[in-house]
């Protein structure tokens, strides 16, 4: 008897003990409650929630959480290795889904997205040999970074980062000529808005303007004050070694002009046959683009830089293209050393009358002559390629005379001299000699011996389909 | 009796090869059932000899103080090494050898003698052993003796060869011993394993089938009722379904590699839910039974210890075969919609785009369709031994080198003598690889029954066979019955030519007439009688040979812009050198599964030989290929059955865990058993490759202890250490420990060999061959656990 009833008291003390453990479990987490909610307001506060920094992935929640404790890093560790060893063994499929692995563990380590954004648009692209299969690769690298800014929406590398894959590997690729086609042609079915200007919200069907799109969206993001290490709660941390924002720091000038490229080089390419098979376009449509190149330039060279040496002092670079006010007394001389200094190093001069004289209309005919001569001597129609040189050359000499900046550049010489080239070759074929008054007769000499072919000009790179003349067409 | 002793060689020639796979583990197990006998007899006879001296275990442990002495005086060899290697001590040589090696082999010889001596002291008492288990001791030092006199043999005979004469020097005898006890060692685990493979046959002659699916049966209700395992899983893995997106990117994923990244992701879930569910389920089942007692209404029963370890694991293994069928079924369809709708939008834009003229864009997304419908089948290649021919024509086994990391693939040179060759059927002269099934052209699969190849075909082997039975009958000094069997043969094969002959000239005659009659009204351009006699015609024939090939290209220069590399096939007949080749030119497109057909009739005559050369023709540039690159397409099967082919892989797997589950939840608590199997699982599948690279070439920067010094130290993998004492400590218990920790690649059961989904991502048939091979790989490991789980378990004292 004695023995059932110990068993039963036993029993009921451990019954006891266990409603009192299931009641303290129930009291903590309701205690939690409050703490959680007062946890989550601050998390607002110092900026520091997860939707505060980017878009929210699923997976990416799912993955972490199962990677419970310390696993992250070691798993992010073993899935870097594996993908190492992947593109080893070209393995380009499996690569990228490691890689998308590591992002959905890590996703706000920006070099993650910088180095495998550029690892799959410049190293993967070029393994493959069909530009079709390039182009999807490089395609996949600038999704990438672009999953990357969504869920890193304070950090202007990697919107730059972004923009200079759409402007530089498929601009200026060896195969940009059918690249810039196939970008052109690409539909973007998949919803991605591959296509779609991050400023206008519209489809681009040039890659420099949707990069420029991308550009001016990083300007405008550091210009609005947004830095990515910038939370309330950071502020207040002394870091040792602080890793500031790589773009967009005061006085990142290569920053800054980007947009102006991307204008100047989609206009240049209008002008062109850049894109395969498709006609140039010239008339009132490229003079319009010149002249947004123009306004471009204007505007970044009346950004006010700060001095490297003394911040206070402002350096605006378009004075360097006005002699009079770059020497006045109103500019100190430690400005006009800067002046002069970053306008040779961004060649500003050369590129704002670059785009100074394009935009006038005796450019744009000039262009235009100049195009449709090239056609007729690859046509070997040549009293037509004469005639169009000729014209477009005395265009062109009158346009250079007015100015000289851009008339004096190396590059715009040796352009010119090939066109010389080609006239003169012309002028032989229809049994004439090249007199004196050959225009930039100076030129001929020094390009004479050199063949040169314009890398982004198919008329120059591959075979000539029908090229019929140009007419001014409605921009891309 | 070498190829039998050393563990590093095999003989692989038996059985197609699996021969050489058993040997090997029958003497990987050997050498792991001799180390079982030795630990758990010697263990137990120290302490018995201990507590029958003084009565008690006594204040001194002569057996643990002995094991820390050995333990001790190796560590102390170790460091000596070290230091003399580092060149901070010098040592001088004793007798000609260092100290460190006497100081082992010193150690050694006592720890053996300590042995001997405590072994027979046991075998003289009455309840020593039985007569089995002394027999076993004497063959065991046999084994071992027969070790040490194959290995002096062996030397002998490489001196009297060598033309030494006089008997062996004594610095030899340390080869000779060391050698000697290593094949002995090899020898004496063989025998212990036949020994306990013999328990363990009488043991299992005594099973009962009727036993052992009660106990399969109460297994499945525990995990269901209890655990409710498998309804947890299904769950987990809808879920995983309804949201793929998330994980697998589905609209951004390549067309090409829809399919393969879908089975490869789908399967490795399955296999990863069925193991963690084994994971909790296995090693907790044995301890927790016997923790709450239930074990012992189980023993008390005629339930025999076998039984209860293959009752469990036939239980396991019947729910996770319900559970992956499912998944399995589910995850098939699943695929199937995903890519077949992937598919069909393919096909639509590629037509689209050729409405509106762009005709490279409806060219690559058919391209891209086939791709992934490629993928979608059960692909069976042969394959072909490759030999390249350099520019100077010139045959070599291996092509350029590019640069490339990956070496897998050589190359040819473009506009060259340059070619790659892959011969199908014989291999090629001067190689060591015999003739093997895979490469030889299977014929009857390739030309259709009745067609005028087949007939033409089967003609033709009729006349070598007539040929060769004439050249025999025309051998001198032939025996007359001999001679009689070929008359009779020969006879017969000359009514088997008269036969094929009359089956064909009626079907060459239709085909004249069709062929007449298909140029008459080409003439006239009466376009829809002339498909209905050409698929008559066609009918009348074999279909075109397929030959897939994949290859990369390598540009010395940009070249044409956007004009791909080409290369050129020529297809010929090895044995009918009359026939004209077949050659075609094409365009290669890197990483791209292209098809190229031949015509039947190439392989008329050929007895399953063919030569394939494949020439790159753009001038300065470079294709690269590997032997496994090229094949012919012999059959092409069912996605279906193919998928379900290759969930074996995924079940293979989880009977591997499983069975290490068991075995560790008969001698270890649920949780440390949990614990080992984990690691197993996590090492089996994951980390493999480390094992087998620092097995093979050993691990840069040390082993553990030397790795934690750099990792505290922050010093790379290549810098030199400076030579601290605890560097040099470090590096004593890192030689002491890498040998173990090398050997783990032996130990760790390859769970990852067991998958064959990538097989099945890839479009290619998982082979009853292939089959047959993972499931003796799986079976390999899983039986003996379960062997060593039946002997734990027999030898612990379970009920009260």
């Amino acid at each position: 008897m004695s023995t059932a009833s110990s068993q039963r008291s036993t029993a009921q003390t451990s019954r006891t003990r266990q409603i009192v453990y299931a009641l303290g479990i129930v009291l903590i987490f309701g205690l939690m409650w409050p703490y959680t909610e007062w946890l989550q307001r601050r998390k607002m506060d110092a900026d520091l929630g997860e939707a505060s920094i980017g878009q929210i992935d699923g997976g990416s929640f799912l993955l972490k959480l199962a990677m419970i404790g310390g696993f992250r890093g070691v798993v992010a560790d073993v899935l870097w290795n594996d993908s190492i060893e992947l593109q080893k063994q070209q393995e380009w499929d499996k690569l990228k889904e490691k890689v998308d692995f590591i992002t959905k563990l890590q996703p706000h380590f920006l070099s993650v997205w910088t180095f495998q954004g550029w690892n799959l648009a410049y190293n993967v692209a070029v393994e493959w040999d069909d530009p079709a299969d390039k182009y999807t690769w490089i395609k996949n690298g600038i999704t990438f970074l672009r999953q990357g800014v969504e869920k890193n929406r304070r950090s202007p590398d990697l919107i730059w980062d972004t923009a200079w894959t759409y402007y530089h590997k498929i601009g200026f690729s060896d195969e940009a000529i059918i690249l810039r086609r196939l970008y052109y042609d690409d539909r973007d079915l998949d919803g991605q808005n591959f296509k779609v200007d991050p400023i206008t919200q519209e489809p681009r069907d040039d890659n420099f303007l949707v990069a420029k799109g991308w550009y001016t969206r990083a300007i405008r993001l550091v210009d609005e004050g947004v830095q990515r290490m910038d939370s309330r709660l950071e502020g207040e941390v002394q870091y040792v070694d602080k890793m500031p924002d790589r773009k967009g720091r005061p006085g990142d000038l290569n920053f800054r002009v980007m947009p102006a490229h991307a204008q100047s080089r989609y206009a240049l390419s209008l002008e062109k046959m850049s894109v395969k098979d498709l006609v140039p376009t010239f008339g009132d449509v490229a003079q319009a683009e010149w002249d947004h190149a123009y306004r471009d330039w204007k505007e970044f060279g009346e950004y006010e830089f700060p001095a490297f040496n003394n911040p206070d002092e402002k350096i605006q670079l378009d004075i360097s293209s006005d002699p009079e006010r770059l020497n006045s007394a109103e500019i100190s001389d430690n400005q006009r050393f800067w002046i002069g200094r970053w306008s040779d190093q961004m060649n500003y001069r050369y590129w704002k009358d670059k785009a100074d004289s394009e935009r006038e209309m005796t450019g744009v005919l000039a262009r235009q002559d100049l195009y449709e001569g090239t056609v007729a001597l690859k046509e070997a129609r040549f009293p037509d390629a004469v005639a169009k040189f000729k014209e477009g050359l005395g265009r062109w000499q009158d346009l250079l005379s007015r100015h000289p900046v851009y008339r004096d550049d190396d590059l715009n010489k040796r352009d010119t001299g090939e066109i010389v080239r080609r006239y003169v070759f012309a002028l032989k074929q229809v049994g004439e000699t090249p007199g004196d008054d050959l225009p930039f007769k100076e030129l001929y000499e020094s390009v004479k011996a050199d063949p040169f072919r314009d890398p982004f000009d198919q008329l120059d790179m591959m075979k000539l389909k029908d090229a019929p003349k140009a007419a001014g067409g409605p921009a891309r | 009796m070498i190829v039998w002793a050393d563990p590093q060689f095999t003989d692989g020639r038996l059985l197609g090869g699996f021969f050489g796979g058993f040997m090997t583990w029958a003497k990987l197990l050997g050498l792991f059932c001799l180390i079982s006998w030795l630990g758990s007899r010697f263990f137990n006879l120290f302490l018995r000899t201990q507590q029958s001296r003084t009565g008690k275990s006594g204040p001194l442990n002569l057996p643990l103080i002995g094991l820390l002495v050995f333990v001790g005086v190796a560590i102390l060899a170790a460091f000596l090494t070290i230091a003399q290697q580092s060149t901070t001590i010098s040592l001088p040589l004793i007798g000609g050898y260092p100290i460190a090696a006497l100081l082992i082999g010193v150690n050694v010889l006592l720890a053996f003698l300590a042995l001997e001596a405590v072994m027979w002291a046991n075998y003289r008492r009455p309840q020593g052993g039985s007569g089995a288990q002394r027999g076993l001791a004497l063959a065991v030092h046999a084994a071992l003796a027969m070790g040490v006199f194959v290995v002096y043999k062996a030397f002998d005979m490489n001196r009297q060869a060598s033309g030494l004469k006089g008997s062996v020097a004594p610095e030899d005898w340390y080869i000779i011993l060391t050698d000697g006890l290593r094949y002995g060692a090899t020898y004496a685990g063989l025998t212990v394993f036949a020994y306990y493979s013999l328990g363990l046959f009488r043991e299992a002659l005594n099973v009962r089938w009727r036993r052992l699916y009660s106990i399969a049966w109460q297994t499945i209700l525990d995990a269901v009722r209890r655990m409710w395992a498998p309804w947890v899983v299904l769950v987990l893995f809808v879920l995983f379904l309804a949201f793929t997106n998330w994980f697998l990117g589905g609209p951004l994923t390549r067309t090409p590699e829809l399919a393969r990244r879908y089975i490869e992701t789908l399967s490795w879930v399955s296999a990863l839910l069925l193991s963690l569910m084994v994971l909790l389920l296995a090693p907790m089942s044995l301890p927790t039974d016997i923790k709450t007692q239930v074990i012992y209404t189980i023993t008390t029963k005629p339930v025999n210890r076998l039984e209860l370890i293959w009752g469990r694991l036939l239980g396991y293994m019947g729910l996770i075969t319900a559970v992956l069928l499912v998944m399995g079924v589910i995850s098939m369809f699943f695929v199937e919609r995903v890519v077949n709708s992937r598919i069909k939008t393919t096909r639509e834009q590629a037509v689209s785009a050729r409405e509106v003229g762009k005709l490279d864009d409806a060219r690559r997304l058919e391209e891209q369709a086939s791709q992934l419908e490629n993928k979608m089948s059960a692909r069976v290649p042969v394959f072909g031994f490759l030999g390249f021919t350099d520019s100077r024509g010139k045959a070599r086994r291996k092509g350029i080198d590019v640069g490339q990391e990956q070496k897998v693939r050589s190359h040819i040179e473009g506009a060259s003598a340059s070619k790659a060759s892959w011969r199908f059927g014989l291999p090629p002269q001067n190689d060591i690889r015999t003739l093997t099934p895979d490469h030889v052209l299977p014929i009857e699969r390739l030309l259709r029954p009745g067609s005028i190849e087949a007939v033409e075909d089967s003609l033709f082997r009729v006349r070598y066979e007539q040929a060769q039975i004439k050249s025999n009958l025309d051998a001198p000094n032939l025996k007359g019955g001999e001679r009689r069997r070929l008359e009779d043969r020969l006879s017969k094969v000359d009514l088997e030519l008269k036969r094929f002959q009359g089956l064909l000239d009626p079907l060459l005659a239709q085909d004249k007439d069709l062929r007449q009659q298909i140029q008459a009204l080409e003439s006239a351009g009466k376009s829809a009688e002339l498909n209905q006699l050409r698929t008559k015609r066609d009918e009348l024939h074999s279909p075109p040979i397929p030959v897939e090939m994949v290859f990369n290209v390598f540009r010395t220069t940009k070249g044409e812009l956007g004009e791909a590399v080409r290369a050129s096939m020529v297809v010929s007949n090895p044995l009918r050198p009359e026939l004209e080749p077949h050659r075609s030119v094409f365009p290669v497109i890197e990483y791209y599964t292209l098809r190229r057909f031949f015509p039947a009739r190439m392989l008329v005559g050929s007895m399953g030989q063919l030569n394939i050369d494949i020439q790159c023709i753009t001038p300065s540039q470079f294709i690269g290929m590997a032997e496994n690159d090229l094949y012919v397409l012999s059959n092409q099967g069912s996605f279906r059955t193919n998928y379900i082919a290759g969930l074996t892989g995924v079940w293979l797997q989880t009977l591997v865990i499983t069975a290490v589950g068991l075995f560790a939840g008969t001698f270890l608590s649920w949780s440390v058993a949990f614990l080992l199997t984990l690691a197993v699982f996590v090492f089996g599948q994951l980390a493999i490759g480390f094992l087998d690279q620092f097995n093979q070439i050993g691990v840069v920067g040390g082993g553990p202890f030397e790795s934690l010094i750099r990792l505290l130290a922050h010093e790379n993998l290549q810098s030199n250490l400076a030579n601290t004492p605890a560097v040099m400590a470090a590096k004593s218990f890192d030689l002491f420990l890498t040998p173990i920790l090398t050997r783990l690649i032996y130990v760790v059961p390859n769970i990852s060999a067991l998958d064959v989904s990538n097989q099945v991502a890839q479009g290619f048939a998982v082979t009853y061959p292939t089959l047959i091979g993972q499931v003796l790989l799986g079976l390999g490991y899983a039986l003996p656990l379960t062997a060593f789980a039946y002997y734990i378990f027999k030898n612990r004292e379970i009920a009260a």
